[in-house]
């Protein structure tokens, strides 16, 4: 495979752009689930960003920093409260993302293929471990119900991207806005490659 | 032979296709049917709120329009079980230990002289009050006696910046009250007209000053605008003074008053001292300080006083006549300029009849009440004749007129009492509605009948009953009020309040028990628990919620204790300890799947005996 020792001008301006696109991510939300019922025709939204969660309810206009609402949701099938000082990933989400910023910078500066390259991996590989993350703990909360509960459900498995519907709610799991920056920025890599191969091919 | 016979079938066929084509033009452009008009389908809400009073139901009815579907009962002066209105301590305060009030006049708070959507007061010509209901929560906040006004009927009709809320004596009684002859009606006996401010921020009601007047019967008022900015309008019959058999008595004379009142000048003997306090209250009498109140000679027993949208008339409907009297502010101004009096009652001066009347209107028999629309056209019921006639401001030509089904009291049309009338539709609120219902047994209900007034003739779109009885009626565009649909819990500063399960608990000193209790969905914290008998238990109840709609109720077995908790409130109802038993308590208000399962109990221990 091709990779350039020495980066062209381009492509370090390029990922100082990467660099600039994964800074939202520290404030916007990086995934949302929202739930939608017959009762909640306009749903209510849970937002996770890097160090915290949001629940906004579209009817009132209220938002809370717990679930409050979709944890009353949850308590009638026995779902473990979410409680966001359960999360130990809001104390180091945001440092990590602003780390990804900082060797993306570096990469910039140094100007080396090599360098470049190794970071771009260590943000892809860092993007999996997250979404494994978030899978383990959606795992925990469909699996680890309370078995006196009120209404007995079998162990399912939250979509951690896509929809589902569960009894009378549709569970709709999307990216936010950060994590959408940030895959853009991932995106960029690959790009910066083919710009540069064909920089090569040409001169 | 086939082209003449082709020719032979498509003139036979081109005139229905014809009369289609043009049928369908008209159809579109003619507008929509009766059913179109107040038809709003499901999961879309209606364009209008409409307040239509509750009469002595001491409620306020909130009416959706054009659909005319009853959305909610506002309990006002008296109780409501359902809610528990009068049953929890907060309500029982602001009712101030009546049980019944006779609930008129609706009237919407006003800035520049338009609704504002903040607040509808309304009066109690029972008990001399008036109630004010926010439209945050559409919950009665407050009630204020008005002293030394006998039966509070020509109220509340608000100035055009809410500066004052109007108050008339119906039933006039000795001022301050005390024992006397009632025979001696015309020496001892006063009518007294009251004006209570509004505080701009808070809305809080305060008795700001009175004027005394002749034992007359007032009846309606309306507050000047525009032009006449700065007057109220009171129509007041008896002036015979009679006390005895009015329906003879106070009918004998060919004209009563209209009574006009310079508040602004009002003010101004205020400041300067000119008054004496009687029950608490500031109060002018006309004999001593001259150039506040004026007589408007109007026949005959006027019941409306309504002033139109530019300020520059009022409107009085003599109940027992057959015409409206237009009055001109402008011809009143000259002849109080000129001293054009024909005499005076208690130092008040009787304007010249010929020399304020502008015109009388033949609008029909037995005009009550007149409202108005953004074309320059006044609408005014008919009691007698069961008809609203439609007549032009200016020209004073009845255009139109429209029976309504039957004996029409009050009208109201879309912000049709403001300076800014929208038109669009009249409200008939019908005092007998037989035949109009399926039938209910001896007692019927109110019939309102809603009437589109935007084309040449008037339209009867629909008919939907009232439970008692509307005098009145507000209609305002939906857009103008914005709800809380719940209370924020942060925001709730109820001092017997909790924000969380951990500060669920039961306080005692003496027998004087505090529980402080939550409600969510399904359970009360805290659920189990023990009195001894004679306790007085104040249950101060939290709804943890802040989902809409999500309402808990709280009601005790074999007691009157049931009230209802909105999400993010607190209410505090009393209940005595009196029997060794047990008394179980349970949500009344259906919140959840497991709705059923939310209750608890309570044990009371006989008293150890010493």
């Amino acid at each position: 495979m091709f990779l350039p020792s020495r980066l062209s001008r381009r492509a370090r301006f390029i990922i100082l752009i990467a660099a600039i696109l994964i800074i939202p991510a520290i404030f916007l939300p990086v995934w949302t689930i929202t739930l939608v019922a017959p009762q909640y025709p306009k749903g209510i939204k849970m937002s996770i960003y890097a160090n915290k969660l949001t629940e906004y309810n579209p009817e009132t206009g209220m938002t809370n920093d717990t679930p409050k609402l979709i944890n009353g949701l949850n308590h009638y099938i026995g779902m473990h409260e979410i409680r966001p000082d359960e999360f130990k990933e809001f104390r180091w989400l945001p440092f990590a993302v602003i780390a990804f910023s900082i060797l993306a910078l570096l990469s910039a500066i140094v100007g080396r293929g090599y360098f470049a390259a190794a970071g771009w991996v260590l943000f892809v590989l860092f993007a999996v471990f997250m979404i494994g993350d978030f899978y383990r703990w959606l795992y925990e909360y469909g699996h680890n119900l309370s078995p006196q509960a009120a209404i007995k459900i079998d162990p399912y498995m939250p979509p951690v991207i896509g929809w589902k519907k569960l009894a009378n709610f549709t569970v709709i799991s999307l990216p936010g806005t950060g994590s959408i920056f940030m895959v853009v920025a991932a995106i960029l890599g690959p790009i910066i490659l083919w710009l540069e191969s064909r920089q090569k091919k040409l001169s | 032979m086939r082209n003449k016979n082709q020719g032979k079938i498509m003139s036979l066929l081109s005139l229905p296709l014809l009369i289609i084509a043009v049928g369908l033009i008209f159809a579109c452009k003619g507008g929509q049917s009766p059913a179109e008009k107040v038809y709003v389908p499901p999961g879309k809400l209606d364009t209008y709120y409409a307040f239509l009073s509750g009469g002595h139901s001491g409620q306020v009815g909130v009416f959706g329009l054009p659909s005319g579907r009853l959305i909610r009962m506002i309990p006002v002066f008296a109780a409501d079980v359902a809610v528990g209105w009068g049953i929890d301590e907060g309500s029982k305060e602001i009712m101030g230990g009546y049980i019944w009030g006779d609930a008129h006049h609706p009237a919407l708070s006003e800035t520049n002289g338009d609704y504002d959507g903040r607040w509808l007061f309304i009066n109690d010509t029972a008990n001399g009050r008036i109630a004010r209901i926010d439209l945050k929560d559409f919950v009665t906040k407050e009630i204020i006696n008005i002293p030394n006004v006998g039966g509070n009927h020509a109220s509340p009709f608000v100035t055009p910046n809410t500066e004052y809320l109007v108050g008339a004596t119906r039933f006039s009684i000795p001022v301050p009250n005390r024992d006397v002859p009632i025979e001696s009606y015309k020496e001892n006996f006063n009518g007294v007209i009251a004006f209570v401010s509004v505080d701009k921020d808070t809305g809080k009601m305060e008795n700001a000053f009175q004027i005394l007047m002749p034992p007359y019967d007032f009846d309606l008022a309306d507050a000047g605008k525009n032009a006449s900015y700065g007057w109220a309008f009171f129509s007041s019959y008896n002036t015979e003074e009679a006390f005895k058999d009015l329906e003879v008595e106070a009918s004998q004379k060919d004209r009563d008053f209209i009574t006009a009142v310079n508040w602004k000048a009002a003010e101004e003997a205020v400041k300067a001292g000119k008054y004496k306090e009687i029950n608490g209250v500031k109060v002018i009498d006309p004999r001593e300080v001259k150039g506040i109140v004026y007589f408007l000679p109007t026949p005959k027993s006027p019941h409306g006083a309504d002033v139109s949208p530019d300020g520059k008339y009022i409107i009085g409907s003599g109940k027992l006549a057959a015409v409206a009297t237009v009055h001109s502010f402008d011809k009143m101004q000259e002849a109080i300029k000129n001293d054009d009096f024909v005499g005076e009652v208690m130092g008040i001066p009787i304007i010249k009849f010929e020399s304020v009347r502008e015109a009388e209107v033949p609008v029909g028999l037995g005009p009550l009440h007149t409202q108005f629309d953004d074309q320059g056209y006044a609408y005014t019921s008919l009691f007698v004749d069961s008809a609203i006639a439609k007549w032009k401001l200016g020209t004073w030509e009845v255009v139109d007129k429209i029976p309504v089904y039957y004996n029409i009291g009050h009208l109201a049309a879309v912000h049709g009492d403001t300076a800014k009338p929208r038109g669009k539709f009249v409200l008939a609120m019908n005092k007998i509605a037989k035949g109009r219902y399926l039938p209910v047994g001896p007692s019927h209900p109110e019939s309102a009948q809603l009437i589109d007034i935007t084309g040449k003739k008037m339209e009867m779109l629909l008919d939907f009953p009232t439970p008692v009885e509307p005098h009145y009626g507000q209609i305002i565009e939906a857009t103008a009020i914005k709800p809380e649909l719940v209370y924020p819990l942060d925001q709730n500063k109820d001092p017997y309040a909790i924000k969380s399960a951990d500060q669920a608990r039961v306080e005692r000193n003496r027998n004087r028990v505090d529980v402080y209790m939550l409600a969510i969905r399904s359970h009360f914290t805290p659920n189990i628990l023990k009195f001894e008998e004679g306790d007085t238990v104040y249950f101060h109840v939290t709804n943890l919620e802040q989902d809409v709609d999500i309402t808990h109720g709280f009601g005790i077995n074999f007691s009157n204790v049931d009230m209802q908790i909105e999400p993010g409130e607190t209410k505090t109802v009393k209940w005595v300890a009196e029997k060794p038993g047990v008394y179980p308590f349970y949500c009344t208000n259906f919140c959840s799947a497991l709705h059923q399962e939310m209750q608890g109990y309570i044990e009371v221990a006989a008293k150890k005996s010493k």
